[in-house]
């Protein structure tokens, strides 16, 4: 099975202070991969460091070929690498359809073209329309993405990776801050739309996480502790020991009482 | 139903513009050139600050560099009747490198940082054209074309005295500068530009390349400031450094405010209350700009988005207690 992603000896200082030691992480073409950790632990710096917002210290991330440490986030994310953000990051003042149609516009490569009215072009509303559609949106088509309700918010955060048909989906924390039907209806969704596609997943949710992944990495202080699937997560004792401790108290106490 | 009512607003005021010559005194006539000329170099603004977020303090680099491109064009085509177009597309062309020359400098600040660089660039434009006496006459400024004629091609030549021509080829040139600017907005340029004005961080992660747009915006509203700079000193025949300071960067900046800096017909409102206001106040006392000053904080206190924003809630007003007499 090829590679999608390959980080080899990523590694990221903040002045002295090393937030990712020495990382190789390898995420399968078509697998959902998570990435799970305590806070702190450095997952959100790594996602920060595969798209391109931060460059690494030292080591080396490839994107299928090519080499993608040290190119502009607009470079990464058309090579076909999207990512969702932990704290929301839509656009707030615009529609919903203002927001989605934004994608569109910047997956077909005309966001920069000065000729032609955007609202003249059918098949941009109509993608944008059903990508909404696909995200349970259009009913809030024309109101103002920041006056949504926070579970609609993470739809369209989702979405918005989502609708630059990425080859690889980067979410961070899809899951954050939702009630446990929102949950439900995220997971669902993200099933749905990365169906044919590979994702790397943070989450701190452990139901959200073993139901959705093929391969769970887990990573502490910025060190990669082990890598497997979640039946052998669930059983590796230096997991339980650094993370999962508590998790399967909680579970186990919760399924008995 | 509310399409009509816009197009039936823009033809008539457009007629107005057309018939205003015919009734009014020189002395009117003149001053609504102005307002046409202000309207131009507002509207450029608005596409800085309004449509993309991107504030300037140095917007006076854009009108001048125009108006002495213009001015040094008329001066060293020597052929009697220079085609006038030509003199305007100079203008607008130079402010066009300025601007990508002005972005390329400044392409990675925002806010602030954005508007104190560009304030400081327009400086070293104006200090340029204080010092380079040869070329741009210094603190004397250019003159020396107010006797001129010059062609327009197929009409035939004018006298640039004449203050009617002044009129119709400043509003002829407004009108093609306005409508170009509002296409511009509709574009899918122009609608990344609203997207970054939102949120600049998520529109690179969506794959745009945000300082390509940064760019493209900062060189068209330059064309645009340009062809305004060009204009006016076609109507005033005189170039100074003036035009190029610190103190013509906020007049563009007040007409934007005045007006409304968020709305695209804002500067066109702006630039009419401005120029009469200036005219009226400056009548009265000398210390009209005091007076100014206080309107201008006025408004900022109750009506920070302008007349434009004011106009634009009322109507909204008008609308809901329309739907709920309907109910």
């Amino acid at each position: 099975m090829t590679n999608v992603l390959s980080l080899k000896g990523v590694t990221k200082f903040f002045g002295h202070f090393q937030v990712v030691s020495n990382v190789d992480l390898e995420v399968r073409s078509g697998e959902k991969h998570a990435l799970i950790g305590p806070n702190g632990a450095g997952k959100s710096t790594l996602f920060n460091l595969i798209t391109g917002h931060y460059v690494p210290t030292h080591g080396t991330i490839h994107f299928k070929d090519t080499r993608i440490d040290g190119l502009a986030p607009y470079k990464i994310a058309r090579l076909g690498l999207a990512r969702s953000f932990q704290i929301i990051n839509i656009f707030r003042e615009l529609t919903v359809f203002e927001n989605m149609r934004n994608a569109v516009v910047a997956k077909r490569r005309l966001a920069v073209k000065c000729i032609g009215r955007l609202t003249a072009m059918k098949q941009i509303t109509k993608e944008s329309e059903y990508l909404l559609d696909r995200f349970a949106l259009l009913p809030y088509r024309d109101e103002p993405a920041g006056t949504l309700g926070y579970g609609q918010q993470r739809a369209l955060e989702v979405g918005l990776a989502v609708a630059l048909d990425p080859e690889l989906v980067l979410l961070d924390e899809p899951g954050a801050g939702l009630s446990p039907e929102e949950t439900r209806a995220i997971v669902r969704l993200i099933q749905e739309v990365t169906e044919q596609k590979t994702l790397l997943i943070v989450e701190h949710d452990m139901d959200v996480v073993f139901k959705l992944a093929d391969r769970i990495s887990v990573l502490t202080y910025g060190v990669i502790l082990t890598t497997g699937t979640p039946a052998e997560i669930r059983n590796n004792a230096a997991v339980k020991e650094a993370y999962l401790g508590n998790f399967t108290n909680d579970n186990s106490g919760a399924g008995s009482g | 139903m509310r399409q009509n009512l816009k197009h039936g607003s823009v033809v008539f005021v457009l007629l107005l513009a057309v018939l205003f010559p015919l009734v009014m005194s020189n002395f009117q006539t003149y001053l609504v050139t102005q307002v046409i000329i202000y309207s131009v170099l507002g509207i450029s603004y608005y596409l800085l600050l309004g449509h993309t977020g991107l504030l300037s303090f140095g917007h006076a680099a854009f009108f001048g560099v125009g108006a002495y491109a213009a001015a040094l064009s008329l001066l060293h085509l020597v052929d009697p009747a220079v085609p006038v177009p030509i003199v305007i597309f100079i203008g607008a062309v130079a402010v066009f490198l300025c601007g990508l020359l002005f972005g390329l400098i400044v392409l990675r600040l925002a806010k602030i940082y954005l508007a104190f660089a560009t304030l400081a660039l327009s400086q070293m434009i104006w200090a340029i054209a204080w010092k380079w006496r040869d070329l741009t006459g210094g603190d004397d400024g250019l003159t020396g074309w107010s006797g001129r004629v010059v062609s327009l091609p197929v009409i035939g030549q004018f006298a640039l005295s004449n203050i009617r021509f002044s009129y119709y080829l400043c509003l002829v040139f407004a009108v093609v500068a306005i409508t170009l600017s509002w296409y511009f907005t509709k574009t899918p340029l122009g609608n990344t530009l609203t997207a970054m004005k939102s949120n600049p961080n998520r529109t690179g992660f969506l794959g745009v390349n945000v300082n390509a747009a940064k760019l493209m915006v900062f060189a068209f509203s330059g064309l645009v400031a340009g062809l305004s700079g060009a204009l006016f000193i076609l109507m005033k025949k005189m170039v100074s450094p003036h035009f190029l300071d610190m103190s013509m960067s906020f007049d563009v900046l007040i007409i934007s405010v005045i007006g409304g800096y968020a709305s695209f017909i804002g500067p066109i409102i702006g630039a009419f209350i401005y120029v009469y206001l200036v005219e009226y106040l400056s009548s009265f006392t000398e210390r009209w700009q005091l007076l100014v000053g206080a309107f201008f904080v006025l408004l900022l206190l109750f009506y920070p988005k302008g007349i434009a924003g004011m106009v634009g809630d009322a109507v909204k007003k008008v609308r809901v207690v329309g739907r709920k007499g309907e109910r």
